[in-house]
């Protein structure tokens, strides 16, 4: 399959008064299109940062990164980027919310507003649209904000821990329906998170990076025999799963 | 309903109707006592003037039509203050947010003025722009505006950083943030500082009209004690009281109003 996500030799350090800490050292990473992939590692390791460079609103000190062969800058490809928390402004409804991407870039039309009443009725928040967000429940809510970055049409996706907030049963949940969204839209997919069983659940790569300063030091390919379509719950129940988990749990460990 | 509500809601009923009852008795004592000192010569009614006396007084100059002129003058006032205060503390609390570095160079001089008595500035502000009304607009102004440009800016830069950053995922440059996040986000501070400023305007319409003004109610307070009608001055005290009521629940209502809509 052809790269769509390239980064070579990225760099990137934050400045304090206190001092440079240094988030990420010579990453270097390609990214095959509609794959999901998941970035485990060790808190305070710059997979954060990661997603921020990627998505463009930080730039990396040294190095470059490609969108389909094209510097990020010159990219049409278009990221979208989901946040830790759901994000969502109380003063609006959950239809506005989801049209606040679309508002914001003023490519509110027709067309999109009858794609984001699709993705609505389709993901189970039809009836909530003149609702508050908080009359929702944590995965509505989840939902709403996946809806509000889908609205965007991108071609790559960027979850930054998106389900940390939300308890254990939701967590399972969300991650479910979410992953199921991901793979009918086609989507690549980039998945931060600290929880190495969903990274495993959820991609088709993890990627594991060191303690400050990141870097890459390993990337597994998840293969799991399930029995009926590969889902995160069916591939928590596979027969593979916790022989990746103590994998990368040693390496995660060992540093 | 079970007993027990049915009780509870009794007994909170009971408590509502006990509470306005003793409001209401405290006032009426309150007017009942100052009349019959009066009139028992209990305290000296030219001095303290006196319910009956202040009635009599209202009555004659509602017929005069005076006391309207003097009522229109200083709400005018008000709340031409407190329009100018709205807009300007936005407005220059925006400004602040929008250039860090003017917010951090200018700082420390809004703390000083913020916390400066500000009536000290009043008679400076009339040698400035004259006995007028343009003078006691400025005064009031001058009451409120720093703290609320610094209560403001504040509730601007506590905006939660994740949903600023959401909004720059979308390419939103700081204009698109500022409408579509940080305002309606800041929305309950404004209305909550807004709430205590239509009070300061009114103080600082007082005062200036206490040293510059031919009309208002500040005006008759000032001009009522110095040739010793206290009638005058009693009363004008009791319809700013009044007033103030008035306005309190108007910002009240629109800050309701605000939050259905929102």
């Amino acid at each position: 399959m052809k790269n769509i996500l390239s980064l070579s030799n990225v760099n990137y350090s934050y400045h304090t008064k206190e001092g440079e800490t240094v988030a990420l050292q010579d990453v270097n990473l390609n990214i095959e299109e509609g794959s999901f992939v998941a970035i485990v590692g060790p808190s305070g390791c710059g997979k954060s940062t990661l997603l921020s460079l990627v998505s463009g609103l930080a730039k990396p000190d040294k190095g470059e990164i490609y969108v389909k062969n094209k510097p990020l800058s010159q990219s049409e490809v278009r990221i979208g980027y989901m946040l830790q928390r759901d994000n969502l402004f109380e003063w609006r409804t959950v239809y506005k919310n989801v049209l606040l991407g679309l508002e914001t870039r003023k490519e509110l039309t027709q067309k999109k507003k009858q794609l984001v009443n699709n993705l609505l009725e389709a993901y189970g928040l039809g009836n909530f649209k003149n609702a508050k967000p908080s009359q929702l429940s944590g995965g509505m809510r989840q939902r709403a904000a996946l809806i509000r970055t889908l609205a965007l049409e991108p071609d790559i996706l960027l979850l930054d821990e998106p389900f940390s907030a939300l308890d254990y049963q939701t967590r399972l949940e969300v991650g479910d329906d979410i992953y199921k969204i991901i793979k009918e839209q086609g989507k690549t997919a980039i998945l931060v998170t600290h929880d190495i069983a969903e990274a495993i659940a959820m991609a088709q790569k993890v990627i594991i990076l060191t303690s400050r300063p990141g870097t890459i030091r390993d990337i597994i390919d998840i293969n799991v025999t399930t029995l009926e379509e590969r889902t995160p719950f069916t591939t928590r129940c596979a027969p593979e799963f916790s022989s990746y988990f103590n994998k990368i749990w040693k390496e995660l460990s060992n540093e | 309903m079970s007993e027990l509500q049915k009780a509870y809601i009794k007994q909170l009923k009971h408590y509502t109707v006990t509470i306005t009852a003793f409001r209401f008795l405290l006032f009426t004592s309150f007017i009942a006592l100052w009349e019959i000192s009066a009139r028992l010569d209990w305290i000296n009614s030219f001095v303290f003037s006196s319910p009956s006396r202040i009635m009599k007084t209202f009555i004659k100059m509602c017929n005069d039509g005076s006391i309207f002129s003097h009522i229109t003058v200083t709400l005018g006032e008000t709340f031409f203050s407190f329009a100018l205060i709205v807009t300007l503390g936005i407005g220059a609390a925006l400004i602040l947010w929008m250039f860090k570095p003017l917010s951090d160079v200018l700082e420390p001089y809004l703390i000083v003025l913020n916390s400066l008595p500000k009536s000290a500035l009043a008679p400076m502000l009339i040698v400035w722009l004259g006995n007028n009304a343009k003078a006691i607009i400025v005064t009031a102004i001058s009451i409120a505006i720093f703290g609320t440009i610094l209560n403001i800016y504040t509730a601007f830069s506590g905006t939660d950083p994740e949903k600023i950053k959401l909004m720059r995922t979308f390419g939103a440059g700081k204009l698109d943030i500022f409408k579509k996040l940080v305002l309606p986000a800041s929305l309950n501070t404004i209305i909550s500082n807004m709430k205590v400023n239509i009070g300061l305007c009114l103080v600082g319409v007082v005062i200036g009209e206490f040293l510059a003004a031919r009309k208002g109610l500040g005006y008759l307070i000032i001009y009522g004690s110095q040739v010793f009608k206290m009638d005058w001055v009693v009363m004008s005290i009791i319809i700013l009281c009044i007033i103030s009521v008035i306005l309190f629940k108007l910002t009240d209502m629109a800050e309701k109003l605000v939050k259905k809509i929102s």
